[in-house]
């Protein structure tokens, strides 16, 4: 095992998340290299010193305030409930009348119309859809969600030297991924990136990843959104 | 899997029974202000952040559908709400390790003699803890929650890799790279970490 490898693997060797024989291997290679042996106390030393979440005080008041809040806005939910289901009854029969009304849903034709979020409505345009048995612009609707949404990246922290070779790929790859970019006019140095799918976001966060080790590809916990940070 | 009483709990506090969701969630409050805490750093801004992640899962509970743990779902929110809270402000001030302790108002950027003894005396284990948790607030979110997840919480690999939602490869090599940035951190002339260390180093006779 070389020391490059060895570095690589301490964080794992730690966690006792490597494997039986790579683990074995670390091991002799730490008790033959002093420098090895010296990060790894190191980091060690680290990782035990950070302490346990159960060490921590949850302050006294912390239960009765968040209870207190939740009862509120439970009782809020409770006390109108007549009020929740007359403006549904109420969106379901406008919703419904503006179909009626609206010539695309007469006549069938190709033109784009409005996504309509109703559950009743998208019944009706399937039903319609069944009677005429003609492919259209309204089975895409049925089919898909009623709002298109936005697969984004988002890029960070971007210096100057990164900048050129990183406009650089993202002019090269726009082809490949179908995407826009802007740059935030608020931020300098923070791009948005806006996918028209998921997989093409999906691919475009690993050719980033992959193109440079300075590059920290960092997944939102929104799962539509990916930064990027550059060391 | 959660058990079988907690998923209960999830059933009957997603049809906004308010008693079973206190009970579900006095389990997990205290990990959740953890999480703020140490991610934000400040204990008013770790509780407001944790009121509010409370209330998301109260909110939000109805949509959870169960294909992953609940503890896995919680952390996820919890995680979410603080790197949105450092997004905003995140050009304002860093925290720096040059700090005064809280309680005795003693400087950290002290020069430390050699010796083993007053080196014990003036560095135990708490307060090495502290200028660790110090280095913590400088790393990057990102990396900042990784270790959290990790080194505090004692989540798996393949548990983080889920609150995440990143490969396990990922997340290895992520964690490595979050704790190679923390110490580097500590080894930038951070006193008294540095004189900590070498003491160290001089019992495993590596110097």
């Amino acid at each position: 095992m070389t020391c490059k490898e060895c570095l690589e693997q301490l964080s794992p060797y730690i966690d006792n998340e490597l494997s039986l024989s790579k683990s074995r291997e670390l091991k002799i290679h730490l008790m033959s290299c002093e420098t090895c042996h010296e990060e790894y106390i190191l980091l060690k030393t680290i990782v035990d010193h950070m302490g346990s979440w159960d060490e921590i005080h949850l302050p006294n008041s912390f239960h009765n305030d968040l209870m207190s809040q939740v009862k509120k806005e439970s009782a809020t939910k409770k006390t109108y409930p007549w009020v929740h289901i007359g403006a549904s009854l109420a969106a379901v029969l406008l919703i419904y009348f503006g179909f009626m009304l609206n010539p695309y849903f007469k006549t069938n034709k190709t033109k784009p119309a409005q996504p309509m979020p109703a559950v009743q409505t998208v019944n009706e345009i399937e039903n319609e859809i069944e009677n005429t048995a003609k492919p259209s612009t309204y089975a895409r609707m049925a089919s898909e969600p009623p709002m298109q949404e936005a697969f984004t990246i988002e890029i960070w922290k971007v210096n100057a030297q990164d900048q050129n070779a990183l406009t650089q790929f993202l002019y090269d790859s726009k082809e490949l991924y179908n995407y826009s970019l802007q740059e935030d006019s608020v931020t300098r140095n923070k791009y948005i990136l806006t996918f028209s799918s998921d997989s093409d976001k999906q691919k475009l966060s690993k050719a980033l990843e992959s193109i440079s080790e300075s590059f920290t590809v960092v997944e939102s916990l929104d799962s539509l959104e990916i930064e990027l940070i550059i060391q | 899997m959660e058990s079988h009483i907690e998923q209960k709990l999830i059933k009957r506090a997603q049809k906004g029974q308010v008693e079973a969701f206190e009970k579900l969630i006095i389990l997990y409050e205290k990990q959740i202000y953890a999480i703020c805490l140490k991610m934000l750093h400040k204990e008013q801004d770790a509780y407001d952040a944790s009121q509010e992640v409370c209330l998301k899962i109260w909110r939000q509970l109805p949509h959870f559908k169960g294909d992953s743990k609940l503890s896995t779902w919680i952390y996820r929110v919890a995680t979410n709400q603080c790197l949105d809270i450092l997004r905003k402000h995140k050009n304002k001030t860093e925290v720096s390790i040059y700090q005064t302790h809280s309680e005795t108002n003693e400087e950290w950027l002290i020069d430390l003699p050699s010796t083993e003894k007053s080196i014990e005396e003036m560095i135990g284990d708490q307060e090495l803890s502290f200028i660790i948790n110090a280095a913590l607030s400088e790393l990057k979110p990102e990396q900042k929650e990784i270790i959290i997840l990790r080194d505090i919480m004692g989540c798996r690999y393949d548990e983080i890799s889920k609150i995440l939602g990143l490969t396990e490869g990922t997340v290895k090599s992520r964690l490595s790279r979050s704790r190679l940035a923390l110490k580097k951190i500590l080894l930038q002339n951070k006193e008294p970490f540095k004189s900590y260390f070498r003491h160290i180093k001089q019992k495993e006779g590596i110097l």
